[in-house]
C-alpha cells in the first residue's frame, strides 16, 4: 500500500475549472499508510486475542462439562454394575427354588403327579 | 541582591523534578523486575510447586477386582463400589447428637458411635460399606466432620454355591481364601493414578487432549465348576446328611474326559457373603485339605496293581477263609464270610481278606508305586490353596500289616479330589491327568487371554487292565453287589463302596461308632462322563457307603447327565404303580389323554427294580450265608465254598479290622 503511493505525484482535476496540478506531501501519505496498516493490524490483533481468550473460556468450560461428564459417567458404570449383581442375584439357584416354594407353592412332583411320555 | 531569572529557575526546577521523577520510575521498574526476576527465576521452583498444588490433583481411576464365573459364566463373585464412612474425630461438633442420629441409619450401638466421635484420632472409620439407603442417610445428616470415600466390596450372588472354592476377601481387598487367594495376582485391580486440575473452588476440570480414562475391569477368572451341578449337589448331599445326621459330607464331580472339576461340595456350607469367615471349619474346603482313609473303595487301585503286574488274573480265585484270618500276625475279618473269590467277586463282594492277601502277594515297592501313580500322596495341583497330600507312608516303613490293611484302604490317607481323580483315571484307559479348576483367565469383555488344560501326566495302568477293572466295578452296581443304589434309572454305573471307620484322635484308635461311608465311581459305564465321589463322614442309622453314599451319587447323575447332554442309554422300564402314562401322539392328547392316563399297574421290572434297591441295606445286616448259598445253587462249579462251610455268622464275635 505503501509503496503504491510513494513517490507518486496526484493529478486533482476541479470540475468547471483548470487543471490544478497539486502535488501531495509524500512524507504525509507515508504517515497515513502506516498509520492505517498500523490500526487494521491493531484491530487484527485485538480481534485475534478476543479469539484467544474466548477459545480458552470455551475450552475451560469444556473441561468442566468433560469432569461432569466423567462423574456422571462413572455413578452409572457404579449403577450398571449394581444392577449386573442384582441380575446374577435372582438367578441364584437357592433364590429361585425359595422363590418357587414360598411364593408360587411349586414343589417336586410326587410319583403319582409325574407322567411318563412315550 | 542577584535577581533569579524565572526562566531559568522553573527550567533548572522542572528539570530536576523530571529527572528525579525518571530516577523513581526506573527505581520502580527495577524493583518490579527484580521482584519478577526473584519470583520468575530464584524462587521459580517453589512457585510452580505452589500453582500445581492449588490447581492440580490427583484422582485414582478406579480398577475393580477381576470377577469369577463358572463355566457358563454365571456370576459367582463380583465387586461393586460402596460408600464407607469415616470421622474426623476433632472435628465433630455434638458427637452425642450425631452419634444418636448415626445410630439410628448405620444401626450400631450410640455408645460405641459416640466414643470413636470423641476418641482422640484424627480419622476413625465409622462403618465400612455402607448400602445406598444408608450413604443417602448419612449425606442427608451434613455433619461437620462426616466423611464418605468409595470402596470396593465383594459380593458373592449365588451365595452358598460353592462358597468354599470360590473363597473370599479381606476389606482391603485381597484374597484370603479360594480362588480369590490362588488368583489373587490376576483378580487384584490396579487403580491408575491421573492428574486433573481444578480451580479455586475445588471444581474439578479436564483440560488434557485425550478423554480421561474410564474404571476398568482387572481380569477374571472362568472356573470349570459348573453352578448348577454344584447346587443340585449341594442339595442331593445336604437331605443325605440331614437324613442320616451325619457331622460333615464331600462331593467331587470330574468331567472324565477332560479332568475338569464340575462340582466340589463341603457341607457345612459357607456362604462367603455373611461375616462368619472367622470359622475355619466352616470355610474350608475338605475335598482338598481333609484327608479319610478311603476304606473299601481303595480295592480297586489295589487290584488295578496287582492285574497290571500280573501278579493275579481276572479268572484266578482267591480263597478267602470264611471271613476271618491271621495275616501278619493280626486277625483280619470279613463282614460276611466267603470262601473262594474271583478277583471280579473280589471287588464285586469287597472281601478286605482278599485284598490283604493280595496286597502281601503284590509288595509294598510295587503296590506303593501304583499308588503313588494314581496320585496318592502328593499334591494334585489344583489351583486352589491348602491342599494336602494325604496320608502316605514310604513303603520302606511299612510292615506286612500296614501292607495288608493298605489293601483295603487303611493306613492310608486320601483326599475326595485325589480319589475322584483316580477313578477318573481308570476311566480314562489309565491315564492320568491332573484335575483342573480353572478353565481360562479373562479380561473385562469376557475374551480369553490365558486357557488352562489338564495334560495327560503318565500311564499309571496298560489299557487292558482298566478294561478289566471297569468290569468289575460295573458289577459292583449291578444286582448282588454293594453299590446297586448308585445306578439311577436309565443308565449304567461302575463304582466302588468304601465304609471305613475313623480314628479317634484321644485314644489313638479306631472309634467304635464313627465311621466314613464313601461311594466313588463314574457313569455312564460304557462311555464314562462323569467321576463322583461322595464322602459321609459319622452318618448315624446307616454307615455303609452303599447305603448312605450311593444314593447321592445316583440322585447327582440322574439330574447332571441330562443336563450334559448324555441320554438314558438302557431302556426305560415299565412305569411303577404310580407313575401314569401318557401317550405321546398329539392327536391323542388333545382329546384329554394325558389328562386321564390311566395308572399302570406295577409290572414285573418295578419290582425288580425295589429289590435292586433295597438289596444293599440288606446285604449290610443280612447273614451273607443265605446270598451265599443261592449264588451256589446257580453256579455249582464256581461255588465260593469249596472248603469250609460257613454256618452263621455272628457280627458280635468282634469288630472287623475293614468293612465294604
Amino acid at each position: 500500500m505503501g509503496r503504491s503511493t510513494e513517490g507518486a505525484s496526484m493529478l486533482s482535476f476541479k470540475p468547471g475549472g483548470d487543471f490544478n496540478f497539486q502535488e501531495k506531501d509524500p512524507a504525509s501519505s507515508r504517515v497515513w499508510g502506516w498509520l492505517v496498516v498500523s490500526v487494521l493490524l491493531g484491530i487484527s490483533l485485538v480481534l485475534c486475542a478476543i479469539f484467544y481468550v474466548w477459545l480458552y473460556i470455551q475450552q475451560v468450560q469444556n473441561g468442566y462439562r468433560l469432569a461432569k461428564i466423567y462423574e456422571e459417567n462413572e455413578l452409572h458404570s457404579t449403577v450398571h454394575r449394581k444392577l449386573k449383581l442384582e441380575w446374577s442375584r435372582f438367578r441364584d439357584p437357592y433364590r429361585l427354588e425359595e422363590i418357587g416354594r414360598n411364593q408360587f407353592g411349586l414343589a417336586p412332583p410326587r410319583p403319582d403327579q409325574k407322567v411318563l411320555m412315550r | 541582591m542577584e535577581s533569579r531569572e524565572p526562566r531559568k529557575f522553573l527550567t533548572a526546577r522542572y528539570w530536576s523534578c523530571r529527572v528525579l521523577f525518571q530516577v523513581l520510575v526506573i527505581v520502580g521498574l527495577c524493583a518490579v523486575l527484580g521482584k519478577a526476576f526473584r519470583l520468575q527465576v530464584v524462587e521459580h521452583s517453589i512457585w510452580v510447586e505452589r500453582a500445581n498444588a492449588q490447581i492440580n490433583t490427583t484422582f485414582n481411576v478406579p480398577a475393580y477386582r477381576g470377577s469369577i464365573y463358572d463355566r457358563q459364566g454365571r456370576l459367582l463373585s463380583y465387586s461393586v463400589p460402596q460408600r464407607s464412612l469415616y470421622a474426623g474425630g476433632n472435628s465433630i461438633d455434638n458427637p452425642k447428637k450425631i452419634a444418636s442420629h448415626l445410630s439410628l441409619v448405620l444401626g450400631e450401638p450410640q455408645n460405641v458411635l459416640e466414643k470413636k466421635l470423641t476418641g482422640a484420632r484424627h480419622f476413625v472409620w465409622l462403618k465400612r460399606h455402607l448400602t445406598d439407603q444408608q450413604a443417602m442417610a448419612v449425606e442427608g445428616l451434613n455433619g461437620r466432620g462426616l466423611n464418605l470415600v468409595s470402596e470396593y466390596k465383594r459380593f458373592y450372588p449365588y451365595r452358598q454355591v460353592a462358597g468354599q472354592v470360590v473363597g473370599f476377601v479381606g476389606l482391603d481387598g485381597t484374597g484370603l481364601e479360594g480362588i480369590e487367594k490362588s488368583f489373587d495376582d490376576v483378580l487384584q485391580g490396579c487403580t491408575t493414578p491421573v492428574g486433573q486440575m481444578r480451580d479455586g473452588v475445588r471444581k474439578c476440570l479436564w483440560l488434557k487432549p485425550s478423554a480421561p480414562p474410564e474404571p476398568a475391569e482387572s481380569y477374571g477368572v472362568k472356573l470349570t465348576i459348573d453352578a448348577f451341578i454344584q447346587y443340585l449337589a449341594e442339595c442331593e448331599l445336604e437331605k443325605i446328611i440331614q437324613k442320616y445326621r451325619a457331622r460333615a459330607g464331600e462331593v467331587v464331580v470330574i468331567d472324565t474326559q477332560t479332568s475338569e472339576v464340575l462340582a466340589m461340595v463341603n457341607w457345612p456350607y459357607f456362604d462367603p457373603n455373611l461375616p462368619a469367615k472367622k470359622d475355619a471349619q466352616l470355610w474350608r474346603n475338605r475335598t482338598i485339605t481333609d484327608s479319610f482313609e478311603p476304606g473299601s473303595t481303595f480295592k480297586v487301585f489295589l487290584m488295578c496293581a496287582a492285574l497290571d503286574e500280573n501278579k493275579v488274573r481276572e479268572r484266578d480265585r482267591i480263597y478267602c477263609e470264611a471271613g476271618q484270618c491271621k495275616l501278619a500276625g493280626h486277625t483280619i475279618k470279613d463282614v460276611h464270610p466267603y470262601g473262594w473269590l474271583t478277583m471280579q467277586e473280589v471287588i464285586k463282594y469287597s472281601s478286605n481278606i482278599a485284598a490283604a492277601k493280595i496286597a502281601l502277594h503284590l509288595g509294598s515297592e510295587r503296590y506303593s508305586k501304583y499308588i503313588q501313580g494314581f496320585g496318592f500322596g502328593s499334591l494334585t495341583g489344583v489351583q486352589l490353596p491348602g491342599e494336602v497330600k494325604g496320608l502316605l507312608r514310604p513303603h520302606r516303613k511299612w510292615r506286612p500289616i500296614d501292607l495288608a490293611t493298605t489293601g483295603f484302604g487303611q493306613a492310608i490317607g486320601v483326599t475326595s479330589l485325589q480319589l475322584t481323580s483316580a477313578v477318573a483315571t481308570i476311566a480314562n484307559d489309565g491315564e492320568y491327568s491332573p484335575p483342573l479348576i480353572a478353565t481360562r483367565i479373562v479380561d473385562s469383555q469376557g475374551k480369553p487371554v490365558k486357557e488352562f488344560q489338564s495334560p495327560k501326566l503318565r500311564t499309571v495302568i496298560h489299557k487292558k487292565t482298566a478294561d478289566q477293572i471297569r468290569a468289575m466295578m460295573t458289577s459292583v452296581t449291578q444286582e448282588g453287589g454293594t453299590g446297586v443304589n448308585a445306578v439311577p434309572e436309565g443308565y449304567t454305573a461302575a463304582g466302588k463302596t468304601g465304609t471305613a471307620q475313623v480314628m479317634d484322635p484321644v485314644t489313638k484308635r479306631y472309634a467304635s461308632k464313627k465311621y466314613t461311608a464313601v461311594f466313588t465311581g463314574y457313569i455312564p459305564a460304557e462311555q464314562p462322563k462323569l467321576a463322583i465321589s461322595v464322602v459321609i463322614h459319622e452318618p448315624q442309622g446307616a454307615i455303609y457307603g452303599g447305603v448312605v453314599a450311593a444314593p447321592v451319587f445316583r440322585n447327582i447323575a440322574a439330574k447332571a447327565l441330562p443336563y450334559l447332554g448324555v441320554m438314558p442309554s438302557v431302556p426305560h422300564p415299565a412305569p411303577g404303580p404310580s407313575l401314569r402314562q401318557a401317550n405321546a401322539n398329539p392327536a391323542s392328547r388333545d382329546k384329554g389323554s394325558v389328562a386321564d392316563a390311566s395308572t399302570v399297574k406295577s409290572g414285573a421290572n418295578s419290582a425288580r427294580q425295589a429289590q435292586v434297591h433295597k438289596a444293599a441295606s440288606k446285604k449290610a445286616d443280612t447273614p451273607a450265608v443265605a446270598v451265599n448259598a443261592k449264588k451256589s445253587q446257580e453256579k455249582p462249579k464256581t461255588s465260593r465254598h469249596d472248603k469250609p462251610k460257613v454256618e452263621k455268622y455272628s457280627r458280635a464275635e468282634g469288630q472287623p479290622i475293614g468293612l465294604y
